[in-house]
């Protein structure tokens, strides 16, 4: 078992395998070897790890990625589909959603990052600009002048 | 008199509130005069200096004084001047601000907290196809999207070539495909000049709102193919293609295609305008990039003949070759070109017309493909599909698909000595079954756990009683010299019933079998299963399952008893369980009668459930 700390100080315990879906926590084992002492993660609180940890104890039985398998993961290849299980897992709040994404890519859980990046850009996916800043709580942020600009940019595709 | 203390309250807010705003604004104009004086003083002072530098005029000696109106006309030009630059900049200072105050408060959006790099890789995720591929065309223009949102957005998606790097042309247009050009800078290019009907159909999501617009498409697609300014963009950037999938009206858009294409690693090329088989007349020119794309590893051609002994046909790791007619060509060259292309991974021939293999030609030694994952013959002749599988060398991975037109063909198939199909002993599981499209179909696979079958065969029904079922299963029959080892075998034909004689020769020659499943059979068709002196069909069958039955039972109470008279009298093993689903005729009385016969009987989704 491996003992985890989060940055608001509440401590995980979990099954090895599941803790080594995270590559960073994998190597920080490998690295200390044996040991009782906990992993501290300053950067992801509690409720983030639950949900971090639930991912990885659903997948923990499958094949690790190895760096043949993303060196082969061709961009053109890619689709952004996501299964049926982790659509389910990953319908949470927006805020949730990206502490999962940057909770992902600092504990390097490359499966986990793809489905959080790939539900963002389905949420993007044929959206106008106006659409997404309201999806996102965005405010347009360019001057008059930039926004004449970028429409004289595009005029020939303002009858899309 | 206290009922008007509020309102004195509410007023003394209001002049407060209207005090700090005041001082704010007044803040604002200091600040942005500073600005002003700092950034276009030097400016408004030649602007404004202008008149004076003529001096001062006494009030009436100028009355009448052309050049003294001059000068005070222009006098009064210049303060306008001045006021209109100090308004404009003011305003241009104030957007500034405002511009920097919104993103400031972007900076607290939870989006805003994803750092560049994973920023990108989202980016990079709207531009792929998800599954329904009528939303991927709509969402077609989301980067130019996603670069309006904001200036932190923009910032990263235009200064992100990768992004601008796929692209199909004939979805975007020409202007679009220009800014992909410019921001994609120097990377390579993955470009679609496609019948994107084509490639939805390809990759099996072709929906109704899809096929509604099909004509609408290839009009917009022949527009586009015959504008040259599109042709001339494209070959501009030529030295950076990685990919090119295009479809073509004639052959003289191919004519610009001369040019060496360094980077070139996959080329798909579609004849839009021609359903019938491509003849040499329709030939891929032999000069095609000038004979230099020294890394195209994937190559397909629909409609489009490529020579056998073209050299573009080598070092291929995917082979697509569809509607060609190569009846002056051979087999022999056909596997000629396979064997330039020693790693090959997938290879497709479809609807092609080959002349018979000629026997009397010694065959060569079997061509050795050790990559080879996917096999993929539609419409071929069996002659020639054997031919070509009893000279190739599959690997035990990989997996063969076949389209057949109909039943008899996969009993030319199986009869065949195909000593090459050696790897199919590792077949443990074997499915006969009919699909949408009401066309047969057998697939197998090494074990459950599987998800990919070692084969998968659709044949096409015939037109006899029953659309060719028992030819089908005769045909597995004889497939038991490759499919040695099936353990689970399943046949579901639906609304085709078998002949008792061609189920019990199939059951018969799988011998190792031990669990079967049987669907929609009538239970006179199950006697096929009886064992006899003379008959032993499945000898080592334990576990019998029979589903979506509406006939009566008596039939299986007989096999039943048949073997296990067969267990005490020739040894053979004794069927253990027995599962019956969506069986209409199943009674009470009819579970006991198999019960008292030592099975154990199990009931679904019928009358009773045991």
């Amino acid at each position: 078992m491996v003992n985890l700390v989060t940055s608001d100080n509440e401590s995980f315990t979990v099954e090895k395998a599941v803790a080594s879906r995270s590559v960073l926590i994998k190597n920080m084992l490998e690295d200390v070897g044996e040991s009782d002492q906990p992993i501290p993660l300053p950067n992801v609180t509690a409720s983030v790890l639950k949900k971090v940890l639930e991912y990885c104890d659903h997948h923990k039985n499958e094949p690790m990625p190895t760096s043949e398998d993303l060196a082969a993961e061709d961009t053109r290849k890619r689709t952004t589909d996501i299964g049926e299980w982790d659509q389910k897992f990953i319908q949470v709040d927006q805020e949730m959603l990206f502490e999962i994404i940057l909770a992902a890519n600092y504990l390097d859980i490359k499966p986990l990052l793809d489905v959080g990046c790939k539900t963002v850009a389905n949420m993007i996916k044929g959206k106008t600009p106006e659409e997404i800043r309201k999806l996102f709580n965005i405010v347009n942020d360019f001057t008059p002048e930039e926004e004449a600009q970028i429409k004289k940019e595009n005029e020939w595709a303002e009858d899309r | 008199m206290y009922a008007d203390i509020p309102n004195r309250e509410a007023n003394y807010k209001s002049a407060k509130l209207e005090s700090a705003a005041l001082n704010g604004v007044s803040e604002l104009l200091r600040v942005l005069c500073r600005q002003i004086q700092q950034n276009f003083g030097a400016e408004m002072d030649a602007i404004i200096r202008l008149p004076y530098s003529h001096g001062a005029c006494s009030p009436r000696s100028g009355y009448s004084n052309e050049s003294s109106r001059e000068r005070i006309d222009r006098e009064y030009y210049a303060v306008v001047g001045a006021r209109d630059l100090m308004v404009r900049n003011t305003i241009a200072l104030c957007n500034q601000q405002l511009s920097d105050i919104k993103t400031r408060r972007n900076n607290l959006s939870p989006a805003y907290r994803l750092p560049t790099e994973l920023l990108t890789i989202i980016f990079e995720y709207t531009t792929l196809p998800p599954i329904n591929y009528t939303r991927w065309r709509q969402s077609r223009f989301t980067l130019l999207s996603i670069s309006h949102v904001s200036k932190l957005w923009r910032e990263i998606a235009i200064n992100t070539p990768t992004l601008w790097s796929k692209f199909d042309v004939f979805n975007i247009g020409q202007p679009f495909a220009n800014v992909c050009f410019a921001r994609s800078k120097n990377t390579l290019l993955d470009l679609e000049l496609y019948d994107e009907t084509e490639a939805a159909w390809d990759s099996g999501t072709f929906d109704d709102h899809l096929r509604s617009q099909r004509g609408q498409m290839l009009a917009r697609q022949r527009r586009l193919a015959e504008d040259p300014l599109l042709y001339r963009d494209l070959m501009a950037h030529m030295p950076r293609w990685r990919s090119l999938k295009l479809a073509y009206e004639h052959l003289g858009q191919l004519s610009p295609l001369s040019a060496p294409a360094p980077h070139l690693e996959v080329f798909h090329l579609n004849n839009a305008n021609n359903s019938d088989y491509a003849d040499y007349r329709h030939s891929l020119p032999c000069d095609i990039f000038d004979g230099r794309a020294p890394r195209l590893r994937d190559l397909k051609a629909n409609h489009v003949y490529v020579s056998l002994a073209h050299p573009i046909i080598t070092s291929l790791t995917s082979l697509c070759l569809k509607g060609i007619d190569y009846t002056c060509s051979s087999v022999h060259e056909l596997l000629r070109a396979l064997e330039r292309c020693p790693l090959l991974e997938r290879l497709e021939l479809a609807r092609l017309l080959l002349p018979f293999p000629d026997e009397t030609t010694p065959t060569s030694a079997p061509i050795a493909l050790p990559n080879l994952r996917d096999v993929v013959f539609v419409s071929l002749h069996p002659v020639i599909i054997c031919r070509i599988l009893s000279s190739v060398v599959l690997p035990p991975t990989s997996r063969l698909k076949l389209l057949l037109r109909n039943p008899a063909d996969l009993v030319t198939i199986f009869a065949s000595n195909t000593p090459h199909l050696e790897h199919f002993s590792r077949i443990r599981s074997l499915f006969l079954d009919v699909d949408d499209a009401s066309r047969f179909r057998v697939r197998a696979r090494a074990s459950d756990e599987d998800a990919d079958y070692l084969l998968d065969v659709r044949v096409g029904k015939s037109w006899g009683r029953g659309g060719g079922v028992d030819t089908i299963l005769r045909a597995l029959g004889k497939g038991v010299g490759v499919l040695s080892n099936v353990e689970i075998f399943s046949i579901n034909t639906r609304g085709c019933v078998p002949s008792t004689s061609a189920l019990t020769e199939v059951l018969s020659a799988y011998s190792t079998v031990t669990h079967l499943s049987l669907g929609s059979i009538p239970c006179g068709r199950l006697e096929a299963l009886l064992a006899t002196s003379t008959a032993r069909p499945c000898p080592v069958l334990r576990n019998l399952r029979i589903h979506d039955w509406d006939d009566t039972a008596c039939a299986l109470v007989r096999v039943v008893e048949s073997r296990r008279k067969a267990v005490v009298e020739q040894g053979e093993a004794s069927l253990q369980t027995l599962e019956l689903e969506n069986c209409v005729s199943v009674d009470g009385n009819f579970v006991l009668d198999l019960e008292s016969l030592g099975v154990e009987v199990t009931v679904k989704r019928s009358p009773i459930e045991v």
